[in-house]
């Protein structure tokens, strides 16, 4: 996917607190930098609770930020949001629609709301793959079918930009898939989607581009290739039959190696045909070589060093950083 | 704003508690009927032999007693006329008749609007939940976040709130009113009670019943004010009931003068052409043993009064409503 530079959202030390029933103040979203490109899935990750809902909400306009700016489209939100909503189309956690009608009345009345020409209702049911059950009463769909048909929802618009909340919430393994081929089918046709989730390894396979945030601050953002480059990188597994000996011969290359039962983890290792020249100059023959998968999660938790999703703030963390080559 | 009205009422067609808020308001409204058929019901065979047993008594007590009872009324008359000339006691017609000992039976001209009146309240509780509903239900269920990332201009989706309940009230109003105000004469018809009545009965009968639903009307909007202000039907419920409590019925005990400022009167003024409450007024008079002397003063509240008073609280409701909904997060 290419990306063009310009920016589909973009806030800037956006700020939301919440009062508590006991009168304390709740921060949800502190100092928050996001900027989402046009083109592509980009995907807005975190745990539970980092603040991930809140900033679409205020990105749509449902709640107040106390501080900061929010531009869609270049445009300052939520001032100028009536002029660009046209262009947003969103799901913000699940959907309410009308139980007691189909999900072709619901979609009718809604594009009758926003007045969007009533044909693409059968264009969009089609799009979700939910022609065949769009005479079905809502209350009648399931959880995946319901979220296809809020996807089919912010279709109407055929907006530039989709939101989309936490929209596999639920969802068995099949129904996280279908979501995951309609988000890039419609990257796939130029859309720029922003999709959040607390499951990284979810978004991951589908996300061009992520941020990922923790009680509510950025703490890395960036190219997915770029992150997963330079997170917890270059590790090697390798089993030996000696790895007492075998360590100190790859420590004294000058790499970090820990024990991990009989095997060795080694890390900063440069290419793992290395680590097998160097242990057969000296006899030793392994068993096991393999470098160990990278992925989001594991740089998330190598962010927030095990500290747990969203336990410690990202700033007080000396490898809070983002990541190299980012389009933001 | 139109597309927005017509899906809001193709919203409220489809909710089944504005259907069944206006069932029941109609089927409660039956019982005003029912008591206007017992009001103008002819006597029964039973009733008519009973009355003709008792007619019969009196008859024959007449015969023997009569002529002494004429002679003691005249005695009084002529008594009452030294002091009032015009008194006339009514002796020739001390005979007892027949219809003295039947059940009384009312006409549509005496209790028509005696039976419609306590309608309003029926009208204006059912209309202000339904007010209430249709928003309280969008906040609770999360309806109206979603709603909002469609229709984001807060303004237009509370205006097309405001006007959904006036277009759905409308039928509702008519359907309840209409519902009593025409039980009423079709069952005094029936009884036989139809009688003569004139044009200003049908002027003040339907004037009332158009005020009714208009007072209806009002009460839908103020549910819809109070909805987008306070977000929860329990918390609305709450308000309600307190307000009831506090400024209906207690402030004018405390206070009598207030009285001509509480809904209540100003809801009856504006519904039955105008109303009165007295307020007990004090002068001091030393000759007396509380040394004071008090005599109830008739204040009146007109049906105009009563109107602006409505309107002023419909909009003091409605602004404060649409101030909190464009002002508050919704989540």
């Amino acid at each position: 996917m290419a990306f063009t530079g310009e920016l589909a959202i973009s806030t800037r030390g956006l700020r939301k607190t919440y009062r508590r029933l006991n009168g304390s103040k709740h921060v949800a979203v502190e100092g928050l930098d996001l900027d989402v490109p046009v083109g592509g899935v980009h995907g807005f990750l975190g745990p539970n609770g980092s603040g991930k809902t809140t900033t679409i909400r205020m990105l749509l306009g449902l709640i107040r930020a106390d501080q900061g700016t929010m531009r869609v489209f270049d445009q300052p939100v939520p001032a100028r949001l009536p002029d660009v909503v046209g262009r947003v189309g969103a799901i913000v956690e699940q959907p309410k629609f009308f139980p007691n009608f189909s999900g072709r009345r619901n979609l009718l009345l809604l594009a009758g709301a926003i007045g969007a020409d009533s044909r693409l209702v059968e264009v969009v049911l089609g799009d979700v793959g939910l022609a065949d059950r769009a005479k079905d009463r809502y209350r009648t769909y399931s959880l995946g079918m319901k979220q296809r048909l809020a996807i089919a929802a912010t279709l109407l618009k055929d907006p530039d930009l989709l939101i989309f909340d936490e929209p596999t919430n639920g969802l068995d393994p099949a129904g996280i898939r279908e979501i995951r081929d309609v988000m890039r089918g419609l990257a796939g046709r130029g859309k720029t989607v922003l999709v959040s989730s607390h499951i990284l390894a979810e978004v991951e396979q589908v996300a061009d581009t992520v941020s990922i945030i923790a009680r509510g601050r950025m703490i890395a953002d960036g190219r997915v290739s770029d992150l997963l480059g330079t997170g917890a990188a270059r590790t090697v597994r390798v089993g030996v039959a000696v790895p007492g000996t075998a360590g100190s011969l790859l420590e004294a290359q000058g790499w970090t190696v820990r024990r991990d039962g009989h095997q060795l983890l080694v890390d900063g290792a440069p290419d793992p045909a290395r680590i097998t020249e160097i242990l057969a100059r000296q006899g030793l023959f392994v068993d096991e070589l393999t470098p160990v998968k990278v992925d989001l999660e594991s740089v998330f938790l190598e962010l927030t060093a095990g500290q747990g999703p969203g336990t410690r703030p990202p700033d007080e963390h000396p490898h809070g950083r983002r990541a190299a080559g980012s389009d933001s | 704003m139109r597309p927005l009205l017509r899906a809001e009422l193709a919203r409220t067609r489809a909710r089944s508690f504005v259907w069944f808020v206006a069932i029941l308001a109609a089927v409660a409204g039956l019982g005003f009927v029912a008591m206007a058929w017992d009001d103008t019901r002819p006597p029964t065979a039973a009733q008519v032999r009973a009355a003709q047993d008792e007619f019969a008594r009196a008859q024959a007590e007449w015969d023997r007693t009569g002529d002494d009872r004429v002679a003691q009324c005249r005695e009084v008359e002529e008594q009452t006329r030294e002091e009032h000339p015009d008194a006339d006691l009514l002796c020739d017609q001390l005979a007892p008749v027949v219809e003295q000992f039947l059940p009384y039976q009312s006409q549509l001209e005496e209790l028509g609007v005696q039976r419609l009146e306590p309608v309003t309240v029926l009208v204006v509780l059912a209309m202000l939940a339904i007010g209430v509903s249709l928003v309280s239900t969008d906040f609770a269920t999360g309806a109206m976040s979603t709603w909002l990332t469609f229709a984001p201009r807060r303004g237009r989706v509370f205006a097309s709130k405001a006007c959904a309940v006036l277009v759905a009230g409308l039928p509702i109003g008519v359907l309840v009113v209409g519902t009593v105000a025409g039980g009423i004469v079709a069952v005094t018809t029936w009884n036989g009670a139809f009688g003569e009545p004139g044009s200003w009965f049908w002027q003040e009968y339907l004037g009332l019943a158009a005020r009714q639903i208009s007072a209806g009307l009002w009460a839908g909007l103020v549910g819809v004010g109070l909805a987008f202000a306070l977000r929860h039907a329990a918390a609305v419920a709450g308000l309600a009931v307190w307000w009831v409590a506090a400024t209906e019925s207690a402030l004018p005990v405390l206070l009598p003068v207030a009285r001509g400022a509480t809904l209540s009167t100003n809801l009856v003024a504006w519904t039955t052409g105008g109303t009165s409450y007295d307020v007990p007024e004090c002068v001091p008079d030393p000759s007396t043993v509380t040394g004071e002397v008090c005599q109830d003063v008739a204040h009146v509240v007109s049906t105009a009064q009563g109107g602006l008073v409505l309107l002023a609280v419909a909009l003091v409701v409605l602004g404060t409503g649409l101030l909190v909904f464009r002002l508050r997060d919704v989540t």
